[in-house]
């Protein structure tokens, strides 16, 4: 593999790192990689983590959208094969119109099942239904000394892939077990709630459907801190449909693009202030209806490029779980502590967890998760200090921060988040000995030294 | 069977030649999706196989075959006439992806074994496939060249790949006036820059179209009357303006 020096980023396009980019044009190149000795090699998918784990400053960084063919699906036991590059967008289209879909999906279409498998990938049903990697069956993993190896759930070295960030070798192809859907719609609906308790107290109300996800106004204050809209669904039936009026028709989509970067000035604590407080008032008056699944999953896929209205200094997105016990304590900790230094948030969620990732390094535990984007300021050092107090309060209520979205966390801090760092790096010492593959978030965290 | 606007069978088996090719792809899963079957050939067996698999996921109803072939065999015709023989649907179409493009070398000259395979690749290769294909076609058939805007015009710096696709380009008109009495649509595609192997990492690129979509738009192509596409559509503009330019300016550019 050569590639050509090149300077990329994540999602937040906040770090941008040089590596060797290449894009290999088909599976064979994937299957015989020919490393030079000692050269370094992290696969990346669609490069949709905020931060900087899909990208390896020491060496070569490959590309995988052309690993992306369906290899094989079982309709009698629903288990669809592919290729790790496969984007859940295409996997969706190809699969809802047969009636299947996955079983956990993130909030974006344009992830590589790759990059579902390597972060873990959580969903709106995660209190119900876990991960993306409680519903993977098998992975065919190429390690280091070139071996191929299809490893299962019962194996140790599954748990290390599972939320491994690519780092115990190139994921080729996993076997999924998906889900039969009635339609392709969702019953949706929406509540308002005024404060965090009562967002804590609606979200832990299933009636309404396993798909439940609450959007935060950050910068409500005092008695309104907390307050949310909350989004429950649930696949509409066919005969919800009927009754609702609706047909079981793909809508036209209608994709818009951010052009090009915002100024930096664009989202400041008064246009984000007025824009949540006008948002609130907007969602609050919707009730239910139906929706189709891609802007109900995917809101903001609509608009192609959205991280440009952040500018070129980038953001990042700082995304945290709170143990059960105080959780509502901690999430008011750190929504009041990141408002009082003045970092404003656009975009906040806020979501339940029920139940343990299955891998050494998944980022879910029962509790609360908060996901804030935070515009990276010129000068960024009082951000990374104001994050830095905002691990102490993690770590505090028991809880830890998402390696898909993080760009600063520390080892120290990382090694008190996530106690079966060990084990993986156990695991990472028998598969990969010489570290052949590494990322810049590997590097920061200890995970590839 | 009922005929679509434009005279086009809506059902049969196309063969897709060259399906390692990602445009060639997308043009299969969309023909697929059309309710077409789907015949493809590459030069591997397992590029066959895995592309059979892909098509058959997405459109399990449809049916998809291969066979092994290259724009170099000296049996072309007797390989696509072994072909012929195992579609499960009349033969209604084809799609022409052949192609290869190999660089001047660092003098700045092309080596003599580079012009003789682009040639291969990008004309005497397609045109003996095509003019095979043909002779089986009956009316409400068609026929898919994908060309490129670089047979427009010779430029200094890809000449070797212009030359053998302006071959093609011609060949595709001929043929088209040959076919048209027998009702058979030759389409004559000129894709600009996409996103491939062909132009990944390469500098001085602008406007790079996604494959996907060139894919879909060349299958989408059997809906409109068009003889020769432009994909995307710009690029009729932008190889007019090229064209137009006197042979004497044209010679001291550097493109």
């Amino acid at each position: 593999m050569t590639g050509s020096l090149q300077e990329i980023g994540g999602w937040g396009r906040f770090p941008i790192r040089t590596t060797q980019l290449c894009r290999p044009a088909n599976r064979a190149e994937f299957e015989a990689p020919k490393l030079a000795r000692d050269q370094s090699l992290l696969i990346r998918g669609n490069g949709r983590s905020y931060g900087d784990a899909a990208v390896n400053p020491a060496g070569i960084t490959a590309v995988a959208s052309n690993l992306d063919k369906m290899i094989a699906f079982d309709p009698s036991s629903g288990i669809l094969r592919v290729e790790a590059g496969v984007l859940i967008q295409d996997l969706l289209q190809v699969m809802v119109r047969q009636g299947w879909f996955l079983p956990v999906v993130p909030g974006t279409q344009f992830v590589t099942i790759g990059g579902c498998i390597a972060s873990d990938v959580h969903g709106k049903n995660q209190h119900m239904d876990g991960d993306f990697g409680h519903h993977v069956v098998s992975i065919l993993l190429k390690i280091a000394d070139g071996t191929e190896i299809r490893t299962v759930p019962s194996e140790p070295l599954f748990h290390a892939t599972v939320g491994g960030m690519g780092l115990t070798g190139i994921i080729l192809e996993a076997d999924i077990k998906l889900t039969r859907i009635p339609s392709r719609k969702m019953m949706v609906e929406y509540r308002a709630s005024k404060d965090l308790a009562s967002t804590v107290e609606l979200l832990s109300q299933d009636q309404y459907g396993i798909y439940s996800v609450a959007w935060l106004d950050s910068m409500a204050t005092k008695q309104s801190l907390g307050r949310a809209v909350v989004m429950q669904g649930h696949h509409a039936s066919l005969g919800e449909l009927y009754l609702s009026d609706e047909q079981n028709d793909a809508p036209a989509s209608k994709t818009r693009a951010v052009p090009f970067d915002f100024p930096n000035w664009t989202l400041n604590r008064f246009s984000v202030s007025a824009f949540n407080a006008f948002y609130y008032r907007q969602q609050e008056k919707k009730s239910s209806f139906v929706q189709d699944y891609q802007p109900y999953f995917f809101p903001l896929d609509a608009v192609s490029g959205w991280n440009k209205i952040y500018g070129k200094r980038g953001f990042v997105q700082y995304q945290f779980v709170v143990g059960t016990d105080n959780a509502e304590d901690g999430v008011r900790r750190i929504i009041d502590l990141l408002r009082r230094r003045g970092f404003v948030s656009f975009l906040s969620v806020i979501k339940r967890f029920g139940i343990n990732g299955l891998g050494f390094l998944s980022f879910p535990t029962p509790g609360l998760t908060v996901a804030l984007d935070i515009p990276v300021p010129a000068h960024p050092e009082g951000l990374f200090a104001a994050l830095n107090d905002c691990d102490d309060i993690v770590l505090r209520h028991n809880g830890r921060v998402y390696l898909a979205k993080d760009a600063r966390l520390n080892r120290e801090t990382f090694d008190a988040m996530y106690p079966l760092a060990d084990k993986w790096r156990a695991i990472k010492r028998a598969v990969d000995p010489n570290n052949t593959f590494r990322s810049a978030l590997g590097e920061r965290l200890g995970l590839c030294s | 069977m009922t005929k679509h606007r434009t005279g086009v069978k809506p059902n049969g088996t196309v063969v897709i030649f060259g399906i390692t090719s990602p445009i060639a792809r997308f043009a299969a899963i969309t023909f697929a999706e059309r309710g077409y079957d789907i015949h493809v050939t590459a030069r591997q067996e397992a590029d066959i196989a895995s592309a059979i698999a892909d098509l058959r996921v997405r459109s399990p109803e449809r049916h998809v075959s291969g066979s092994v072939m290259s724009a170099a065999d000296a049996d072309l015709p007797a390989r696509i006439q072994t072909a012929y023989k195992t579609f499960q649907s009349d033969l209604v179409g084809a799609v022409m992806a052949w192609g290869s493009m190999a660089d001047p070398q660092d003098s700045g000259f092309y080596a003599g074994t580079d012009i003789a395979a682009m040639a291969a690749s990008n004309y005497t290769g397609p045109a003996i496939a095509l003019e095979t294909i043909a002779a089986m076609l009956s009316a409400g058939g068609f026929l898919i060249g994908i060309s490129s805007v670089a047979g427009d015009r010779g430029r200094q710096s890809n000449y070797g790949y212009g030359a053998a696709k302006a071959g093609f380009s011609a060949f595709l008109s001929g043929l088209r006036n040959k076919m048209h009495s027998r009702g058979v649509r030759v389409i004559t595609v000129k894709p600009g820059f996409v996103d491939t192997r062909m132009t990944f990492g390469k500098k001085g690129l602008f406007l790079v179209a996604d494959p996907k979509d060139i894919g879909a738009a060349i299958a989408n192509s059997i809906d409109c009357k068009c003889d020769i596409r432009y994909l995307p559509f710009f690029w009729r503009g932008i190889m007019s303006i090229i064209k137009s330019i006197p042979e004497a300016i044209f010679k001291k550019l550097k493109l």
